[in-house]
């Protein structure tokens, strides 16, 4: 178990820069989810944190003790690839105690270790198959076992369920969670999907092209976004976005309008729109619609409601304490 | 009826090969065996016999030619591994994009020229009055003019030069096919670059290594113009006695059994080798 600290850490390859400076605090036993578009640097970012990438500027301290310089086995990490990266030619036993083999663990105390990570993983019964002979899920499992074993005081994990089918994927989600809850490792956690990183993360960072927007609770992101980008990043569908000139009561400087789909409803008087098409989930009815203005929006609205046909003009409403304001730079204001 | 046709279908489709194999490989070889079965006992004269197999058996200078033929070939393919693996790895692995097209086409340059020119280009380089002589004696390493070529060195310089291609292209093959996450995986669970090597990329890359080894002794043991052209009359090489036999002295017969002879020593090689390395045939063919 250890902290995590990094400090104004920096990231170019060549000339292009592409970390610009992240300050983070990781607690003991935290799960910080890094979500943020492909190409942000994400995986960078983990992979620094990992020793696989030298980092250019500024400090990683794992454990309070700076290891910018160290080799990857000398920081005390697990890292759980995105493609799983287990050695064909192993078996899953072998794949799974080749961590501790190279330790010089002994032999009894090597099986040991890897049949109660098994255990946990319900991979007992594949011990002996080959990573090809498994299926995906299972190939996953492995992969967290493999990190498992070693008892490291930091889990990272580069988008290790993107390979996974949409079903397969919440299940894991949900088995990656308990797990990491009841070793009570501390985890850093990379994926570009924001749901993932609503439902694992303890705090989640969000990034913009090489910098952390921002840095809290996933639910306190969701309802207090600090930039445009964080709040048309998180939450599906995206945010819808104004034109500020739509209140009349918006503060000075300020560009855009906000205003989650969930909170747009349909009323007698308000803003008109045209609907352009909508879509029955079942549970809930999303409405796409074009605002006089040439802006475009989406409503999301309880099944149960009535639900406009397309091309119906209809009025918006919204309460004033659920919209947002950012100035011309995407900050909140 | 459907399946007579795709029958006809693949059948027709194999012909070309088919004809290739048979006309142009097994037909010479069967010839062969039947050439190299028979004994001339007086002028037009022939007796089936393995006599000309006990020739070479009774003759130390042949089956000495043959093991040091086939030793030499090992040695060279080996020479060519430890040469090639490194090269292969980095063009495959610590080189992308422009960068690596160019390496892999510096290795295909060598081969735009005939076999003949690039043995030829060495032994200007190797000979007494060659381009390494004089540079030597001209920096004042040496008094006088040396003798490079008509050697094993450069009969071993030769073959690990002109086979080098045929390891490379299966070693990065196979080396690019790697991932790099599986070797980054390795650094993460603590490995030094030396087990990782050992225990992770070699393990990977063993088909292109066997395929690329088979390739290259083949090619090793039955070259002809390397051995004949840089270790000279006396490079004692076992093609150089079947040309002998054939063209020189008319003796079909004898040269005719030292071709199966080759033949049966590769395969046994190729076989022991594969055994060794504990991989298929198959396996190694498929990649
Ligand atoms: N070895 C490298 N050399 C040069 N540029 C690189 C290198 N690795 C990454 N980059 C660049 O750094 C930026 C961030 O890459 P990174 O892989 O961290 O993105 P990511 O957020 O993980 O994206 P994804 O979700 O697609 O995995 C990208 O613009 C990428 O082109
Ligand atoms: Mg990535």
């Amino acid at each position: 178990m250890a902290t995590v600290t990094l400090k104004e850490l920096k990231k170019s390859f060549g000339k292009t820069q592409v970390i610009h400076g992240i300050d983070l605090e990781v607690l003991d036993g935290e799960f910080i989810v890094i979500v943020g578009p492909s190409g942000c640097g994400k995986s960078t970012l983990l992979r620094m944190v990992a020793g696989l990438e030298t980092v250019t500027d500024g400090e990683v301290q794992i454990g309070g003790e700076r290891v910018n310089d160290s080799e990857p086995m000398e920081r005390d990490i697990a890292m759980v690839f995105q493609n799983y990266a287990l050695y064909p030619h192993m078996t899953v036993f072998d794949n799974m105690a080749y961590g501790l083999k190279i330790a010089g663990k002994p032999k009894a105390e090597i099986v040991e270790r890897v049949h109660e990570a098994a255990k946990l993983l319900q991979l007992e019964s594949y011990l002996k198959r080959r990573p090809r002979e498994l299926s995906g899920g299972q190939r996953q499992r492995v992969a967290m076992g493999r990190a498992i074993v070693r008892k490291p005081s930091v889990f990272l994990f580069d988008e290790p369920l993107s390979n996974l089918d949409a079903k397969l994927r919440v299940q894991m989600r949900l088995e990656i969670k308990q797990l990491q809850r009841r070793l009570g490792v501390t985890s850093l956690y990379v994926t570009h999907d924001q749901v993932e990183a609503m439902t694992l993360a303890d705090r989640m960072i969000v990034m913009n092209a090489g910098k952390a927007d921002q840095i809290g609770a996933p639910l306190e992101v969701y309802a207090n976004p600090q930039t445009q980008f964080v709040a048309g990043f998180i939450g599906s569908p995206p945010m819808n976005f104004l034109p500020s000139e739509m209140a009349n009561d918006a503060p000075g400087g300020a560009k855009t309008l906000g205003i989650r789909p969930e909170h747009m409803r349909f009323a007698r008087t308000g803003k008109e729109a045209t609907v352009i098409y909508t879509e029955a989930l079942g549970a809930e009815t999303l409405v796409h619609v074009e605002l006089k203005q040439g802006a475009s929006a989406t409503i999301r609205q309880n099944a149960a409601g009535p639900v406009p046909s397309e091309g119906a003009v209809v009025h918006l409403d919204w309460d004033a304490g659920d919209r947002l304001f950012f100035d011309s730079q995407g900050r909140r204001c | 009826m459907s399946s007579d046709r795709s029958k006809l279908a693949f059948w027709l489709l194999m012909a070309p090969l088919l004809i290739w194999l048979v006309t142009l490989i097994i037909l010479p070889h069967v010839g062969m065996f039947l050439v190299s079965l028979r004994e001339k006992v007086g002028v037009r004269e022939y007796e089936t016999s393995f006599a000309n197999y006990a020739v070479f058996f009774n003759e130390p200078l042949y089956w000495n030619t043959f093991a040091r033929t086939a030793y030499m070939s090992i040695a060279s393919t080996v020479l060519t591994l430890l040469i090639g693996f490194p090269i292969a790895y980095y063009i495959a692995k610590l080189t992308r994009g422009r960068t690596k097209t160019t390496l892999f086409l510096m290795c295909l340059i060598p081969f735009w020229v005939s076999e003949l020119v690039r043995t030829f280009g060495w032994m200007i380089l190797l000979r007494e009055t060659g381009v390494i002589s004089n540079v030597l004696q001209y920096l004042g390493l040496i008094g006088g003019p040396v003798e490079m070529l008509y050697n094993d060195a450069a009969i071993m310089t030769g073959l690990v030069y002109t086979s080098m291609l045929f390891m490379v292209v299966p070693l990065i093959t196979t080396l690019d096919s790697l991932d790099d996450s599986l070797i980054e995986a390795g650094y993460d669970l603590g490995a030094s670059g030396f087990s990782i090597l050992r225990e992770i990329v070699i393990p990977h890359a063993m088909p292109g290594i066997v395929s690329g080894c088979i390739v290259v002794f083949m090619l090793s043991l039955g070259n002809y113009l390397t051995p004949i052209l840089l270790g000279g009359k006396d490079s004692l090489w076992f093609t150089g006695l079947i040309y002998s036999q054939f063209i020189t002295r008319f003796n079909w017969e004898l040269g005719s059994a030292f071709g199966f002879l080759l033949l049966g020593l590769s395969s046994l090689i190729v076989f022991v080798g594969l055994k060794l390395s504990r991989q298929s045939l198959g396996k190694t063919m498929a990649q």
